[in-house]
């Protein structure tokens, strides 16, 4: 084992590094490698053959080229063009047992917005004073980990499904479920529960229709009832 | 809610780029994607309400794509000598690059002593007690808020 290690940091023997040699005029060794190697009938249509410019050989790809960004905020494109838009199960293997630390940093992360007292005396009416004010921070706050199932949906097929808030966008939830797929959610269509440990919140997706950092700015009107 | 949470302006929203930064360096080694989109709705956040992060905060994320910078796992960290002396950080997910001069005796202005004239607390003194580290970080995300610079 250690003669092995030794030769390996030695140096390769002459005999070896002798035969190779670096041709510095390459167009020039490829017209003699072709003279030798094709038959006499065709040597003559080689010349013609090498001056033929490929369209196709200029022409990079615009997609998956990897390039230096500047020190600028990526754009949309550019951000597509680096795979950096769309979470998917394909690229990079979402675990369910992975986000669950997400989760239980986003649980106390709720607590904390909400406020010690909130799990004693929940508003469970219009009528209670602090009704609005509840769904004013539930409506700032952030729902990347959050635990989800939906219980009605203009599509049937939407309905039952339950996972982990993956990604927010302006119209999409994309939730990850137990068995490791990533599903994208329409939010205008659906109704929605919420679970905050023993706590369910019911809310309708149209009132979450907008881009989630232009949320926090955004004031809430209580009292509208969407027909799915 | 009680009258010491309607002092601090923006609190929530401190609060939400707080999870947020955790959660992207939570993400950062599984899912580079999803790290990168939290980091990116954090700085959205802090563009939409006007709210400043602070400086060390702001140089673990990169700048170009918003991914978390971790030397040796999402960035790359070399010591330069060429233009001026200083730390480069490359990113590795979209090969940005940043440059921090290094001088001698120079600090930032926010560390500086005299660039703090009054520190308020906002942390509720009965509660936060589960994770050091939050309150923490948030302390420092709320300081920067609340100084006000002379001059």
């Amino acid at each position: 084992m250690a003669q092995t290690s030794q030769s390996i940091c030695s140096i390769l023997p002459k005999s070896i590094t002798k035969q190779i040699n670096t041709c510095e005029n390459s167009e020039q060794y490829i017209t003699n490698f072709l003279q030798n190697a094709l038959p006499p009938t065709d040597t003559s249509s080689i010349a013609n053959e090498l001056r033929k410019s490929l369209i196709l050989g200029k022409h990079k790809s615009k997609w998956n080229k990897k390039k230096q960004c500047k020190g600028k905020l990526l754009t949309n494109r550019k951000r597509m063009q680096l795979g950096l838009r769309k979470i998917s199960c394909q690229v990079n293997d979402m675990k369910y047992k992975d986000l669950l630390p997400l989760n239980q940093l986003w649980l106390n992360y709720m607590q904390q917005v909400l406020g010690p007292k909130f799990l004693d005396n929940i508003p469970k009416d219009p009528t209670d004073p602090n009704w609005e004010n509840v769904n004013q921070q539930l409506i700032k706050a952030d729902f990347h980990g959050a635990e989800i199932s939906i219980v009605g949906a203009k599509c049937p097929s939407l309905i039952g499904l339950s996972g982990i808030v993956v990604q927010d966008t302006k119209n999409i939830f994309r939730i990850c479920g137990k068995d490791n797929i990533i599903r994208t959610i329409p939010k205008d269509v659906v109704i929605m529960n919420m679970h905050l440990k023993n706590i369910k919140l019911e809310f309708f997706g149209k009132d979450l229709s907008i881009k989630p950092t232009e949320r926090t700015i955004k004031k809430f009107k209580c009292g509208r009832i969407y027909e799915l | 809610m009680d009258a010491n949470t309607k002092l601090c302006q923006g609190k929530d929203i401190f609060e939400r780029m707080n999870y947020l930064y955790q959660a992207s360096y939570l993400m950062a080694l599984k899912n580079r994607v999803a790290a990168s989109y939290y980091g990116n709705v954090m700085v959205g956040c802090a563009k939409k309400s006007v709210l400043r992060i602070e400086s060390d905060i702001k140089r673990t994320i990169c700048k170009c794509c918003q991914s978390p910078l971790i030397p040796g796992e999402t960035a790359r960290v070399r010591l330069v000598s060429k233009p001026v002396k200083g730390i480069k950080w490359t990113c590795l997910t979209c090969l940005s690059i940043k440059r921090y001069p290094t001088k001698k005796g120079y600090k930032l202005w926010t560390e500086q002593p005299n660039s703090v004239v009054q520190i308020f607390n906002y942390t509720s003194k009965s509660v936060d007690d589960k994770s050091v580290t939050e309150t923490q970080k948030r302390n420092l995300d709320k300081r920067n808020s609340v100084n006000i610079e002379k001059n």
